[in-house]
């Protein structure tokens, strides 16, 4: 063991704390929630298979298949038990990491949707820059993507074009780290995410249909670099424009 | 209201004692690991502790009745620190120069404020990274037993301690040379 390590270990050694008094009225208290939780998504599934069984009893009574039923209404929610995917080109920022209803609201500050870069139902906001990070050019920009109005299980893609993904890259995948002492190089993000619109918890507080994920942006340079935003049931991506735009 | 009905409200079975032993017997080194993941982050450790340890009560009758509890308990922890960290780090993240040291230890002996840059640097490596190192270091698991908790090879454990070693004493030098204070240390030393 190198002197190094022996350190360490006396460093963790030292740290030790003791736990935390009402730790086990804190879990048992959690547990109580995770009840509740459970009740209110077996109602809702409940609910779901019963609505399910109109459409199909229909389609057998008029002998057609029992596919889904087709509306106008773009953008149907992929079914519970497949789950969101990422699109292809894409890393997929799913709901284990985001901040759903007021936990996401009440961490944004008051006015962000006038400070934010919108392309509905989607928008970025600047939470702030670290210019020249690891000595190199590149800019961390710590963004919040929030995403409104979507129904649960829907995804919007965001990608930068091929011409600028030397310049940008998203750092919302599930390895990246957000750290301003980091060595990033453009590798260390991806080129496009699916972010997905993630069910509120259930609980009363948690009422606005909002998502948040907490990530950033790596750009090259002072630049203004567009990226393109699909989301569901539109045919062609809206364009915006990230980085140093004025 | 007696204790007996109070559990049965919070959904609390009859029979836990076992699991209510093993919190008690066991918080202490799983809340000082919460602690290392999180940075010395004492709320998010303990909300840390306490989201992974309603899980395992949920699973405890499969959980607790093989051996050891501790063990899987202590991976479901490091597990969930790492899946975790992108919504956990919310916290203004700010660089380890930054970071300024505790005002108690920088008049305290050099000992604890080696201790006290190493903690920090510790707290600004990569959520996996770190982990490797809590598993290594603190809980003493062997290189096998820490790629059985992180579900990685005894290679990538190999190479994930070397570079946050590296990661740590790049950052501990660092910080070292620009700590005024650390400086005129040195100077003196010299």
């Amino acid at each position: 063991m190198s002197d190094l390590e022996r350190r360490l270990r006396d460093a963790m050694i030292s740290a030790a704390e003791p736990p935390p008094a009402g730790l086990m009225e804190g879990v048992r208290r959690r547990h109580q929630r995770h009840l509740r939780r459970a009740a209110v998504g077996c109602v809702a599934a409940a609910a779901a298979i019963a609505l399910a069984i109109v459409p199909v009893a229909h389609a057998l009574r008029a002998g057609l298949p029992s596919g889904p039923a087709t509306s106008g209404r773009p953008g149907p929610a992929p079914a519970s038990g497949a789950g969101p995917t990422a699109a292809p080109g894409t890393v997929l920022a799913g709901c284990d990491n985001a901040n759903v209803g007021q936990a996401a609201s009440g961490n944004l500050p008051p006015n962000w949707r006038g400070r934010a870069a919108k392309a509905s139902p989607l928008s970025f906001l600047n939470l702030g820059g670290h210019s020249n990070i690891s000595g190199n050019r590149l800019t961390l920009y710590v963004t919040t993507v929030v995403i409104t109005g979507l129904r649960p299980g829907t995804t919007v893609v965001v990608r930068v074009p091929p011409a600028d993904r030397q310049y940008l890259r998203f750092l919302y995948g599930p390895g990246d780290s957000l750290n301003a002492g980091t060595a990033y190089t453009m590798g260390s993000g991806e080129s496009g995410v699916t972010f997905v619109m993630c069910p509120l918890d259930g609980s009363p507080a948690s009422s606005e249909p909002i998502t948040d994920y907490y990530g950033g942006l790596l750009i090259e340079g002072a630049r203004c670099v567009p990226v393109d935003v699909s989301p569901p049931g539109r045919a062609r991506p809206t364009t915006i424009s990230l980085g140093a735009c004025h | 209201m007696t204790a007996g009905d109070q559990r049965d409200v919070l959904g609390w079975k009859d029979g836990d004692e076992s699991f209510e032993d093993f919190v008690t017997g066991s918080s202490a080194r799983l809340f000082t690991t919460a602690l290392l993941l999180t940075g010395r982050h004492r709320a998010e450790a303990e909300d840390l502790l306490q989201s992974v340890l309603e899980r395992a009560y949920r699973r405890w009758r499969r959980i607790g009745q093989g051996g050891d509890p501790e063990p899987y308990v202590r991976q479901m922890l490091v597990n969930a620190s790492v899946d975790r960290w992108r919504v956990l780090r919310r916290r203004s993240e700010e660089p380890l120069l930054a970071v300024r040291a505790d005002p108690a230890a920088a008049d305290q002996a050099a000992e604890i404020a080696d201790r006290d840059l190493l903690l920090r640097a510790l707290a600004v490596l990569p959520p996996r990274q770190r982990a490797v190192l809590v598993l290594r270091y603190f809980s003493d698991l062997s290189e096998a037993q820490t790629a059985a908790a992180l579900g990685c090879s005894v290679g990538s454990v190999k190479s994930q301690t070397s570079r946050a070693l590296a990661r740590l004493r790049a950052l501990a030098e660092q910080a070292e040379k620009c700590e005024p204070g650390r400086q005129e240390d040195a100077v003196r030393n010299e």
